[in-house]
């Protein structure tokens, strides 16, 4: 497996070498697309106990700990290695806090399959929140309720795209791998996402008027 | 760009190449690229715009997560010249660090703001604006603006550094030390506090508890004037950064900070002096922490308010504790009026704050209070499309005027009051969620309680003062900072304040009036507003009667009197608003519960209106002070109406509380009453008021099966309203009309009684494996079950006589007429949240009466639906309106008896919809026994309609829910016959259903559990007998239940080869009839039970909800009919 970073790949190299500090670089290296993905991901109902870079912490001390298994196998990039790793810890870090109220987010665990809930509330709380102020409030109570429906009603994969290319940062290439599908599927299917959300977002009255005043 | 890029989609690669220009800080237009690639314009101009949002969105959410500002994923080491030390705090609007200004050499506050925050031109603007006004200020109490910054893309404020600890952090000390707990270092541990800082926050929060600050004396003339010196701002720093020249700051502040510093530590070396048994760690911090840090312990006897000598003198002794005392009270004083000078002087600066609170207040280890972030609100904030962290973060603490985006000076002293509401209580004025909730329904929030009901030693002045600070209206506030501070220091000096005490009694008012909660109204709040009433009122009554007697009309006297009156008229509404929170409407329908023998006599069983006793206690207390009002004479003719009204109330309070011949009594003389007062052509709203006493009198005698005198007296009501209607629009006149009809039609009601189990061929069918069919099933076992009412073909209607079909006419036209007079109401007064739920539950009425017409009835329902659930979108705490909707949805509507699955399922939606609103409105009233017999009702038709479909694991589950719900209820209520009746019912279903699904699965554990469940039935129902104060003919029913549930017992016994427990139901069934005096065979019903008088050997009684039909459990003469137990919500 390649990676499109030839930086990364010295590193992964020097990795192999296995010195400690080498991983903490790849980490930072990586970091700021993996506090993206906690950020977006972290459940609401954690702000104030834990926040991302809690999250981070745990992930890096975990990552160091399975370095090894990835290297004996590098099947995906590092990075993507990295997100599992990160992914699992925020689960852990989800299921310690919430317990078994934790549902939506557990059923993210797995790479793959059921995107559902979490990808949708979350991408909600991403559209709008930019647009509370008092004066907003109550408006921004009903346009949440229709923007839950409408995104509660895209393909699970196309609101996994979206929130994989626009709040996580990953390229084209890394959705493609995270989500086990072809290069040119993966851009398609972004393409096709974009506008579905687009058409979700038309039909929320002042929607764009309100992003133009941003 | 590896090959698979080739096979990309080409309007992907180009948002690719967007998103990362976006990404980069570019601002690429969407115009750009279509000019670009023409080929796919169309496509661009589509997904663009929406990507570019989504990456504006990112940004905005990344910089506020959870409420708080954060600065993305980078993490800061250096700004420019400035050297982050370590983060102090964040707030919504940016993260504060400790800061080396290495050019300097000196320690700053840097507050580094998110860069989404400043995005255009224009927002930039506005923040060197205000960051320069603030800059301005020098004030002993603000902290300094030194100048402001840019590097990197992040824009940032300097300020002097103050080693200080936020009042935020102070608080829960504080409040550890309020209730002679210690655990200072529990407080913050998951912020990872360092320990010398916490030493140094809980050395600060002890000063403070003891009163060791009280040092800046005459803030208002020290600070003012006061400019700091010391912090020549020279911060030009990298390229596209601004600075700004403070000015010169001269020598005074020095001064001030000296004489705070001196009595500072005459006040910390005092309690360093004590010997500290177990005392605390020491810490290594710097200033006030070199020697050990003061004691907690106090000798708790030193608690009263206002010994003075304790302050530092204060014995100590291990455990004990101390409470806040007057030295406390006088450090919240200090600091209040430290803050409120620091506001007046930046006001007359033309700065407002906007976002006082405690976590802008930092005190310094001199008690020198710092007001951070003057002006910054302001100078951040981004349009409408404002700061969603910042404005949820301090939303606790925004005046009510500036929720709606009005800030003024008197904002800031609001949040000022609300901090100092928070030091004196320890807890926060208002709740944030609250807060958040009241926006979002644009309504007034709760007042919070008195600081004195909580905190009882508060001072009363100082009380005044913050109260007036927080009061909701601006007006009511102080006009400024600088009278605040006066009033703040004449509390401090012992002289009287200037704010007025009547506030207090003003607040009382207001807190009754605007509170929607009366229902948590503490007994002690109730019985003072009570007193409070009952004097103003009887006062204005001896005004007014001394007045006339005198005839002395002087001036003094009149304002006395216009005075009183005024008083009295809101404690009179006050008053009324509590009577309306806790007595049930009377709208609400009757839930009888039916007895109906084999002849056909019914026996009705009204459930009483239960109230939880704090309700009845509270409606008692009001009661004495209606009945005050009530019974003076009345001679003053403007007061009879008054007095009649009273009299009316303590006929409705009467009747709430069950005691019908005291209600009838006081509704007649208000009737009286206003028959005087009233002639023709008067006010209508006296006639209407005689109606709708009218109608509570038929509504009286209905509940006790005077069904005669019930008509009679809403045909008087009738016979007012009427002519009155004729002649007039009054919306009153037409709703209290249209409720005549309503309940009229009640009276008329006669049930659609549900076919007897005529073919008892039918009777050993069963169910099993059949299709559901119901008639079948429900003669052979008794639990079978069908929700009421809409069981169409079962519900097969008796033949019935001239009269009664007459009055189901007449039932018919009442409802009817009551629809059109209230769906035209809601067109002309379409607000009116009384009119539509009367037009609703006069649907559901009609519902119930076409049950037969499954459209209209569907129809009703639906209509019914939509009312009640804009109502409760609309009021969403009214409980009232929430309950009704329940009720709606779980009305059945009615269908053809072979119902498919389909409706079925539709059915079960419904009630779990019913049954959701219930358990919370249960979980939030726990205490309205209502919602609790709602509930379990609910569950158990959910779950024979479970057993409808097959599922009957399901069914089980809520048959038990049923049980534990209504268990609890007769736990609470045991008084109640028709709750302990319901459970003995639901038990019986439930052990019938089990016994039926045995004959399927044969699985004895079934049987078992049928059997239990009918050994706590026959336990309980025994004990029912036993009490003396139960209603004769209810005992005569159970009576006859008891046995036919021994029977089963036994049958029970017997397929489970249980021949010992077989003998025993035998022998206890015998005794039972022993005891009771029931004849064994042969005979007529028990002695009690006069008019019921099925006989033994034909059958013994089954009975059950009046949806199923009964038979005898043992189904060993089915075809006796036998009296049934029938259910009907009228």
């Amino acid at each position: 497996m390649t990676t499109a970073d030839g930086f990364t790949d010295e590193l992964l190299a020097r990795l192999k070498d296995g010195s400690d500090h080498v991983l903490a670089d790849l980490f930072s290296h990586h970091r700021e697309r993996l506090w993206r993905m906690v950020n977006f991901r972290l459940d609401r109902r954690l702000a104030g106990r834990v926040d991302a870079d809690d999250v981070l912490q745990e992930a890096y001390l975990a990552a160091a700990q399975r370095i090894h298994h990835y290297l004996e196998n590098p099947s995906q990039s590092f990075f993507v290695w990295l997100r599992l790793i990160t992914k699992q810890t925020l689960v852990d870090v989800h299921r310690r806090h919430l317990g078994a109220k934790m549902r939506s987010v557990g059923r993210e665990v797995s790479q793959r399959p059921g995107y559902p809930q979490a990808t949708s509330v979350s991408l909600v709380a991403q559209l709008l929140g930019s647009m509370t102020s008092p004066s907003q409030a109550a408006v921004k109570a009903e346009m949440t309720r229709q923007l839950e429906v409408a995104i509660e009603g895209m393909d699970p994969i196309d609101r996994e795209v979206l929130a994989l290319r626009h709040f996580e940062e990953l390229t084209n290439s890394e959705v493609a791998e995270w989500l086990d599908i072809k290069q040119k599927a993966a851009s398609i299917r972004y393409v096709r996402a974009v506008a579905r959300l687009k058409d979700i977002l038309a039909q929320v009255p002042g929607f764009f008027d309100a992003q133009e005043r941003i | 760009m590896d090959d698979a890029a080739l096979e990309r989609d080409p309007v992907e690669t180009l948002a690719s190449d967007f998103t990362d220009r976006l990404r980069a800080g570019e601002r690429p237009t969407v115009q750009e690229y279509v000019d670009r690639y023409p080929e796919v314009a169309d496509e661009i101009r589509e997904l663009f715009p929406t990507i570019a949002a989504m990456e504006g969105l990112k940004g905005q959410k990344e910089s506020r997560s959870g409420g708080k500002a954060s600065l993305g994923p980078a993490r800061l080491q250096q700004l420019g010249d400035f050297r982050m030390i370590r983060e102090i705090g964040r707030g919504g609007m940016g993260i504060v660090y400790e800061a080396e200004q290495l050019s300097l050499g000196r320690r700053v506050a840097v507050k580094v703001l998110p860069k989404q925050s400043l995005l255009d031109e224009k927002h930039l603007m506005r923040f060197r604006r205000e960051a320069k006004m603030a800059a301005r200020l020098h004030h002993t109490n603000i902290v300094p603006v030194l100048g402001v910054g840019e590097h990197d893309g992040f824009h940032f404020i300097v300020m002097q550094y103050i080693r200080g600890v936020g009042l935020d952090e102070l608080i829960p000390h504080l409040a550890d030390l309020g209730n002679g707990s210690e655990a200072p270092l529990a407080v913050d541990a998951d912020k990872k506090q360092a320990p010398q800082r916490e030493a140094r926050i809980s050395s600060v929060a002890r000063a403070i508890f003891r009163g060791q600050f009280h040092a800046p004396s005459r803030v208002a003339e020290s600070s003012i004037i006061h400019q700091r010196g010391g912090f020549q701002t020279d911060l030009v720093a990298e390229s596209g950064s601004i600075g700004f020249e403070v000015g010169q700051r001269a020598e005074p502040a020095d001064k001030a900070r000296e004489a705070a510093t001196q009595s500072f530590s005459g006040g910390l070396s005092a309690a360093q002096g004590s010997p500290i048994p177990g005392g605390q760690a020491g810490s290594d911090g710097p200033g006030a922490d070199d020697g050990p840090t003061p004691s907690l312990d106090c000798d708790e006897t030193t608690t009263a308010a206002g010994d003075a000598t304790q302050t530092e003198t204060v014995p100590f002794e291990a455990n004990a504790s101390i409470r806040p005392n007057s030295s406390y009270w006088r450090s919240v004083a200090t600091i209040g009026a430290q803050v409120a000078s620091a506001i007046q002087y930046a006001h007359e600066h033309g700065t407002l704050h906007r976002d006082i609170k405690p976590a802008n207040l930092l005190i310094d280890e001199q008690g020198i209070v710092w007001v951070a972030d003057f002006g910054l609100a302001k100078a951040i904030e981004q349009d409408d499309v404002s700061r969603t962290g910042d404005v949820v973060g301090t939303l606790r603490y925004m005046a009510p005027e500036q929720l709606l985006g009005h800030a003024e000076s008197r904002s800031d002293l609001f949040s000022l009051g609300l901090t100092l509401y928070e030091l004196l209580t320890f807890r926060p004025a208002y709740d944030e969620a609250d807060r958040k909730k009241c926006l979002l329904q644009r309504s007034t929030a709760p007042q919070p309680p008195l600081p004195r009901r909580l905190m009882p030693g508060v001072p009363q002045d100082l009380e005044t003062i913050v109260l007036k600070a927080m009061a909701e209206e601006p007006e009511r506030r102080y006009a400024n900072g600088a009278e605040m501070v006066e009033d703040l220091e004449r509390f401090l000096e012992d002289r009287p304040i200037l704010a007025r005490r009547a506030t207090r009694l003003e607040h009382l008012w207001r807190w009754c009036r605007r509170n929607p909660a009366v229902a948590a109204l503490s007994s002690v709040a109730a019985t003072l507003l009570v007193l409070v009433a009952v004097v103003s009122t009887t006062a204005y009554i001896r005004t007014a009667n001394a007045n006339q007697a005198t005839n002395l009309a002087l001036e003094a006297e009149k304002r006395q009197h216009d005075k009183a009156e005024a008083t009295s008229d809101l404690a009179w509404d006050a008053l009324d608003r509590i009577f309306e929170r806790f007595a049930p409407q009377s709208v609400v329908s009757f839930d009888p519960l039916t007895l109906e023998n084999e002849e056909g006599d019914e026996l009705e069983f009204e459930s009483p209106a239960v109230l939880s006793d704090q309700a009845a206690a509270l409606l008692e207390e009001l009661l004495s002070f209606y009945d005050l009002l009530a019974a003076q004479g009345d001679n003053d003719e403007a007061f009879q109406r008054r007095i009649a009204d009273a009299n009316r109330r303590v006929g409705a309070i009467q009747q709430r509380l069950g005691r019908d011949q005291q209600a009838t009594d006081a509704y007649r003389r208000a009737i009286q009453i206003y028959a005087q007062i009233s002639e023709p052509g008067g006010d209508p709203l006296v006639r209407v008021a005689i109606g709708a006493i009218h109608n509570e009198l038929g509504i009286i005698y209905h509940r006790s099966r005077r069904l005669s005198e019930a008509t009679r007296e809403h045909a008087r009501a009738l016979w007012l309203l009427e002519p009155l209607a004729a002649r007039t629009d009054e919306p009153a006149v037409r709703y209290e009309l249209a409720r005549t009809y309503y309940l009229r039609s009640g009276t008329n009601f006669r049930r659609t009684r549900r076919g007897r189990p005529e073919p008892p061929n039918q009777a050993g069918a069963g169910r099993q494996g059949g299709p559901v069919d119901e008639r079948s099933s429900v003669v052979a076992l008794p639990s079978t079950t069908v929700p009421r009412g809409g069981n169409g073909g079962a519900r097969s209607i008796r033949a019935r006589g001239p009269i009664e079909r007459g009055a189901d006419r007449t039932r018919s036209q009442d409802l009817a007429r009551a629809i059109e007079l209230l769906e035209d109401l809601d067109d002309t007064h379409p607000d009116v949240p009384k009119y539509q739920q009367l037009l609703a539950m006069t649907y559901l009425e009609r519902a119930k009466h076409v049950a037969r017409d499954a459209k209209v009835c569907q129809k009703s329902i639906e209509s019914a639906v939509e009312i009640l659930d804009s109502l409760v979108t609309q009021y969403p705490r009214n409980p009232d309106f929430r309950f009704a909707l329940a009720t709606a949805y779980s009305t059945e509507m009615s269908g053809d008896r072979d119902r498919d699955l389909d409706v079925r399922r539709a059915e079960i939606t419904r009630l779990h919809t019913a049954l959701a609103i219930l358990e919370e409105l249960r979980r939030e009233h726990p205490n309205v026994p209502e919602y609790a017999a709602s509930e379990a009702k609910v569950s158990e038709r959910l779950g024979k309609q479970y057993v409808q479909i097959d599922e009957f694991d399901q069914a089980m589950l809520y048959f038990e829910d049923s049980l534990r719900t209504q268990g609890e209820l007769v736990q609470r209520h045991p008084e109640v016959g028709s709750y302990v009746m319901r459970l003995a019912f639901f038990r019986q279903q439930y052990a019938g259903e089990l016994r039926r699904q045995y004959e399927t699965s044969r699985d004895p554990l079934l049987l078992e559990k049928a059997r239990e469940q009918l050994a706590i039935m026959l336990h309980h129902s025994q004990e029912f007998m036993r009490s003396s104060d139960a209603d004769r003919r209810m005992k005569s029913f159970v009576a006859f239940g008891v046995l036919s549930n021994y029977r089963a017992v036994i049958e029970i016994c017997l397929e489970l080869g249980d021949q010992e427990g077989a003998d025993a139901a035998r022998l206890a069934a015998d005794e039972f009839r022993k005891e009771h005096n029931i004849p064994a065979f042969g005979g007529r019903g028990p002695p009690a039970g006069g008019r019921t008088r099925p006989s033994e050997d034909r059958g013994p009684p089954g009975r059950q909800d009046d949806d199923s039909q009964s038979a005898p459990p043992t189904g060993d003469d089915p075809q006796q009919p036998a009296p049934r137990l029938t259910r009907n919500d009228r």
